[in-house]
């Protein structure tokens, strides 16, 4: 953990056995190597009901997903402010989860909790519906390696910001 | 979300929105004739998990970090039916040291305080205190939701501790463990595990205190674990209420599974008798002298302020049993890691061969029952898993023809929040999937007047 430096969480969710939603797993596998010093690391897995425990004392949050957004090109990357007005329609919170108590429903919890990050952004993969058992696509090796590259850039750039200045 | 549409001059169906506060993919249809209940069905949408299919041709070993992967919430319990049953397929079972038992029990002890904990405050609380769900429950109940938030972690610091990730743990081996945890990081849990078991103490007691539990008294055929000691967890055969008394390698031949056209998953029966029930409220009926003396003495202090003693045969019950069952695995993880040195080994050698096993334990929701049946080189010939929920769907549908006789007078719509809620006391896992329940009810032979007015207003 930086000590100087904003908390950054960057929590990764989907199931390696599932086609392209094996996306968060692999991003944040390749995170553990390549990701600046600092920087947590959680691989939700296909749990992301644990998000909640790990957001304590976070200030900056980054959620690595596949998902399902309508409009959206196969294999398009989106880098969003979770709370950008701009932030496209999903086709539901719970694409983005396995079990219940989705992420955006903890985001909200955490806002009640007063445990939400002042930063979070959504650097997720769009991707049709998969199945258990099936190959990834093409595109995902190359999407992995761009969505790392994109936390890279972000989470180097609020090393370096408070909150605020990230919002000014 | 909610459409409502009329069929005809006495059938309408209503159609709600997925519900999420489940595991799964599914949908309710009630058909209504007059008062009486023509049929339910809990239609379960999603596709064969073809996992027993994956497994075949697979070296043995491999098995528990498979089978981990069938749920995200219950892993462990996948990985301890696998691992029993293909150790006594390998014959090992009984060089199984008393160490590598303990820290199977206190890694399955964090996955039911997770599991339990993120189902009862999260998801089941709500529908009882009149919530729409947790978020808005958190504007009243802040305090109680952040220390079930805290305890919850806890347990997912326990499976971190012993199994190295709390999801899809990846110390687990057929035969004990690739490493036993550190002694010195096990002792450093215990400060926050009292901590833990004292509001989880003071919780349970909140619940069984401040709700009235709806009344939904069934004759239920309860099924659980029969340890010689302790409370239902890894060992022992398998019990009811009712007769079945078995060994885990006679339980497949106990029961039967059928499969049903408006369901993908197969449904279980005991075989000439029919539904059963397993779960929290099975274990706590069945077993209750073996909880730990923490879970013990908090018992009949529930019992009074609920106002009913054990035998409980209502399933909304099963919140405060589960608020028990963490105390329980709260207080078991307090004496294994307070007794816990590291051990001469964390596993016991294996060598394959042709061989079959079956085993069942009890995942936070029921027993989860695995058979394997193995190749002279160790790999995998057939596996076969009956998980719990497929095992308490018939029922879930019982319950639901029950009380949707009762719901004759409410709106569609509080008819639906009302099954939802009675779906929730199973805990159900239905898939590693999104969404549960779609909810319908059509009305083939008239509706009631009362119904009629209340839908009338338009």
């Amino acid at each position: 953990m930086n000590q100087s430096g904003p908390s950054i969480l960057v929590a990764a969710c989907g199931n390696v056995m599932a086609s392209d939603d094996a996306f968060g797993p692999l991003v944040a596998r390749e995170l553990r190597l390549r990701a600046p010093a600092g920087i947590e690391v959680a691989d939700l897995d296909i749990r992301p009901a644990a998000l909640l425990d790990f957001l304590p004392g976070k200030d900056s949050l980054i959620l690595v997903d596949a998902v399902n957004a309508p409009g959206q090109q196969t294999g398009e990357l989106l880098d969003i402010d979770w709370f950008s007005p701009d932030r496209p329609n999903l086709i539901n919170d719970d694409t983005m989860s396995t079990h219940g108590l989705s992420l955006a429903m903890q985001l909200d919890l955490a806002k009640q909790l007063e445990l939400l990050p002042q930063r979070v952004r959504l650097i997720a993969v769009c991707i049709d519906p998969v199945r258990v058992g099936e190959a990834a696509s093409e595109y995902l090796p190359k999407a992995v390696l761009d969505a790392v590259d994109l936390v890279i850039k972000h989470t180097t750039l609020w090393s370096t910001q408070t909150p605020e200045q990230q919002h000014a | 979300m909610s459409d409502s549409k009329k069929n005809n001059g006495n059938t309408r169906t209503i159609r709600v929105g997925a519900l999420a506060r489940v595991e799964g993919e599914g949908a309710l249809h009630l058909v209504m004739n007059g008062d009486q209940v023509e049929k339910v069905h809990l239609e379960i949408y999603e596709p064969p998990r073809f996992y027993e299919a994956f497994l075949r041709g697979r070296d043995f070993r491999e098995v528990p970090d498979i089978t981990a992967r069938i749920c995200g919430i219950c892993p462990v319990a996948y990985q301890m039916g696998s691992c029993h049953s293909l150790e006594k397929a390998m014959g090992v079972f009984d060089d199984l040291t008393p160490e590598i038992h303990g820290l199977r029990d206190l890694l399955y002890c964090g996955e039911w305080i997770e599991s339990h904990v993120l189902h009862m405050f999260m998801l089941h609380l709500p529908d009882f205190l009149g919530y729409e769900s947790a978020i808005s429950m958190a504007e009243d109940h802040g305090d109680t939701v952040k220390q079930a938030l805290r305890i919850k972690k806890f347990g997912n610091t326990l499976m971190d501790t012993v199994a190295g990730r709390s999801v899809h743990p990846v110390n687990v081996c057929v035969g004990g463990f690739y490493k036993a945890p550190d002694p010195q990081a096990m002792k450093s849990l215990l400060p926050e595990l009292e901590v833990c078991l004292d509001l989880m103490c003071k919780l349970t007691l909140f619940l069984a205190e401040n709700i009235t539990y709806p009344d939904l008294v069934r004759d239920y055929e309860f099924v659980c674990l029969n340890p010689d000691e302790g409370y239902p967890m890894n060992l022992g055969g398998l019990i009811s209420n009712k007769g079945l008394n078995v060994s885990q390698e006679e339980f497949g031949k106990a029961i039967e599974e059928i499969h049903v056209e408006h369901s993908t998953a197969l449904q279980s029966i005991i075989k000439g008798r029919g539904e059963y029930l397993v779960g929290p409220l099975a274990r706590l009926n069945l077993k209750s002298e073996g909880l730990h003396p923490r879970a013990k003495e908090l018992l009949p202090k529930v019992c009074k302020l609920i106002g009913q003693d054990l035998p409980w045969c209502n399933n909304f019950l099963s919140l405060p049993a589960r608020g028990i069952e963490v105390v329980h695995a709260l207080a078991i993880s307090a004496d294994i890691i307070r007794n816990y040195q590291l051990p001469k080994i964390s596993r016991v050698p294996i060598t394959p061969r042709a061989g079959w096993g079956a085993h069942g334990t009890e995942a936070p929701r029921g027993v989860c029952w695995h058979e394997y049946e193995t190749e002279a080189d160790g790999s995998i010939k057939s596996a076969h898993i009956v998980p719990p929920t497929s095992q308490n769907q018939i029922t879930i549908e019982s319950d639901l023809r029950e009380l949707a006789r009762l719901l004759v007078d409410v709106t569609d719509e509080e008819a639906a929040l009302r099954c939802e809620h009675l779906i929730r006391n199973y805990d159900p896992c239905i898939s590693c999937s999104v969404h549960f329940l779609k909810f319908s009810r059509d009305w083939q032979g008239g509706r009631s007047k009362s119904l009629a007015r209340i839908a009338g207003g338009a």
